[in-house]
């Protein structure tokens, strides 16, 4: 697969400029407000350096906090499922849903079911899986995966979502009014959360000290289905995992304001025990993660909170969307999980970065994102033209006679330069270099002046 | 070998370098406190798109003068408030009837006035580690900006929210 695949998928987005714009307005609006709200905090910096300590410890002691985490879990009253991987994700989601005869399934925002394929492969099982938040169901309904970790819908234009409603719930035709759209698709998911066999969840935190799992949400769709339906299923990463509620004090004032500029979520809902007369199944998953822990370069990935405050700061993510990446999460996280679970299909998204370190700037756990990507440079080229280049300024600065013949060489190797520049030229400036003898006359003309 | 146990083995032969827990003791004491409780918490509940009134008499009276539009509220106890971020935190409701907190038009939460924590760093420690079944903070109605970025009250919880102050 071609190095270069990001950059060639970012072309053909680049063609709209206006879309282009609009995008990279909108997500540098929710990066201004990230802003506004952190400066209210006196205590933002040491609130950023607690999150960062508390996940370091956290992930350097999963395996007697996961298991206290099942114990209080089973204490309360659930069921605790455990899944190497995504394979037996989906048979355990599968297994409990067709256990139940689940026909109807709801449930809202988790990118661990992204990730597992969860949804495809229940459709596969004559299951009816409905997505609920309103920007998961938009691109549901199109057929298309999240540009976004936290906005999905992101690049969907509003004339998009009325024209899909007018078609899916019936909408007035040419109106496409938020306010009228969403209160359109408040009115038709009602009937689907009141009528659904089950519900899931993600976790933002799983508690190790109370065996619960904490959602964070604005719209109340995670609570709606999981208050209605007899079976609640709730699945989360093993890097979930908190130590206690006093580390939920952390998270909690940074999550929403990194990841979308507000206080705080509408709803911080902790699930510990099954409702009166349901079922309530944890599911905690490994899938590659504990692969990650051992990896000394890029263990601290396992610091992140999904909060996507990394893409909306990114210069490359703001001017090339979420489709541009090969990984399912985009962005500087992105393109670290994704090395970090297939490199050689992932590699292509390595020449996303700048190395502006904005990211690690903004984000509230401290990952170190744009450090990892350099670290992946390292080990895999992102570009062949760039390391003939690299490899032959090498030979040119290894003595001052290799660059003093290089200087004279100097004006036809930029020129040849030009040519074999390829990916890696383009967009960059290949300066005309002027010969000795002519800068000697450019600087007695500039001495005389 | 089961799933559990060959993903705890993996994660013990990771053996990452062993990291202590932090003191958050400073952090805490260090953190946004607002002069007046009571008044930052109002306002935050404000910005989240809530309302709130001082309750004198009837509970169910004082919910409908607050949102006279509609007849489908709710009306339910709070425990306490936080000032920071205008949440309010409740607990399993009445016979585990949590739908009541998201299925209506509106929710009132009473509240009593004096029970006011300045963050979310108080508002563990006034919860601690006991497990009541369910516990959720809610800050304001139910809302959405998944159309580009416009936002909009009442995508599927509680259109409005109103704390009524006793």
């Amino acid at each position: 697969m071609s190095t270069e695949k990001h950059a060639a998928a970012a072309r053909k987005y680049l063609k709209d400029t206006a879309k282009v714009d609009w995008q990279d307005e909108t997500l540098w609006l929710v990066r201004g407000k990230r802003d506004r709200l952190s400066k209210q905090i006196p205590e933002w910096e040491a609130l950023r350096d607690a999150a960062s300590r508390i996940k370091l410890y956290s992930n350097s002691h999963l395996p007697e906090l996961l298991e206290q985490f099942e114990s209080h879990a089973v204490a309360n009253g659930a069921i605790v499922h455990w899944a190497k991987d995504a394979g037996e994700y989906r048979d355990i989601i599968g297994g409990l849903l067709t256990g139940h005869g689940v026909r109807l399934f709801v449930k809202s925002k988790s990118m661990l079911s992204e990730e597992c394929g969860l949804v495809p492969y229940l459709e596969g099982l004559g299951i009816e899986a409905v997505e609920t938040d309103l920007g998961e169901r938009i691109i549901q309904l199109m057929g298309l995966k999240p540009s976004h970790i936290v906005l999905p819908a992101v690049h969907i234009k509003r004339e998009e979502v009325g024209r899909l409603f007018e078609k899916e719930m019936g909408t007035e035709p040419g109106n496409s009014d938020p306010t009228y759209l969403t209160h359109a698709a408040r009115r038709n998911l009602r009937q689907y959360f009141l009528k659904a066999d089950a519900a899931m969840t993600g976790g933002n935190f799983a508690v190790a000290s109370t065996g619960e799992v904490v959602v964070c949400t604005n719209e109340g769709n995670a609570d709606m289905g999981t208050s209605a339906a007899p079976l609640q299923i709730a699945a989360f990463g093993i890097d979930k995992i908190v130590p206690d509620r006093e580390s939920l004090g952390v998270f909690t004032r940074l999550l929403a304001r990194t990841a979308t500029g507000q206080p705080v979520t509408t709803y911080t809902t902790h699930y510990s025990a099954p409702r009166k007369g349901t079922e309530f199944h944890i599911v905690i998953v490994d899938n590659g993660r504990s692969r990650i822990l051992a990896d000394r370069e890029h263990f601290r990935l396992l610091n992140c909170i999904r909060c996507g405050g990394c893409m909306n700061t990114c210069p490359v993510y703001r001017r090339s969307g979420g489709y541009s990446y090969s990984h399912f999460i985009p962005g500087p996280v992105g393109v670290n999980l994704g090395m970090a679970s297939d490199p050689d299909r992932h590699k292509g998204n390595l020449s996303a970065c700048t190395l502006c370190h904005s990211c690690e700037m903004v984000c509230p756990a401290k990952v170190d994102l744009a450090e990892q990507i350099y670290r992946w440079r390292q080990h895999y080229h992102t570009s062949a033209g760039k390391k003939a280049i690299s490899d032959g300024m090498a030979f040119l600065m290894g003595g001052p006679g290799r660059f003093g013949a290089g200087l004279t060489v100097g004006p036809g190797a930029m020129k040849a330069l030009k040519a074999v520049g390829g990916h890696w030229g383009k967009g960059r400036e290949f300066p005309d270099i002027v010969s000795s003898k002519n800068l000697e006359s450019i600087e007695k003309q500039d001495h005389g002046k | 070998m089961g799933s559990k146990e060959s993903i705890i083995q993996a994660l013990r032969s990771a053996a990452p370098q062993s990291y202590p827990k932090p003191d958050l003791s400073a952090l805490k004491a260090d953190s946004l406190r607002c002069g007046d409780l009571l008044e930052g918490f109002c306002k935050a509940v404000a910005a989240s798109g809530g309302k709130t009134a001082f309750l004198e008499g009837n509970p169910e009276a004082a919910a409908k003068a607050l949102f006279p539009d509609t007849d489908d509220i709710a009306v339910v106890p709070g425990r306490f408030g936080v000032a920071e971020n205008g949440c309010v935190y409740l607990e399993e409701p009445e016979e585990g009837r949590r739908l009541d907190y998201f299925v209506h038009e509106a929710l009132v939460i009473v509240l009593d006035r004096k029970e006011i924590v300045a963050n979310m760093h108080d508002a563990y420690d006034r919860i601690g580690e006991t497990v009541t079944g369910y516990g959720i903070f809610i800050s304001g109605p139910s809302k959405t900006a998944d159309i580009e970025q416009a936002l909009v009250f009442g995508a599927h919880g509680a259109r409005e929210v109103g704390i009524l102050l006793k």
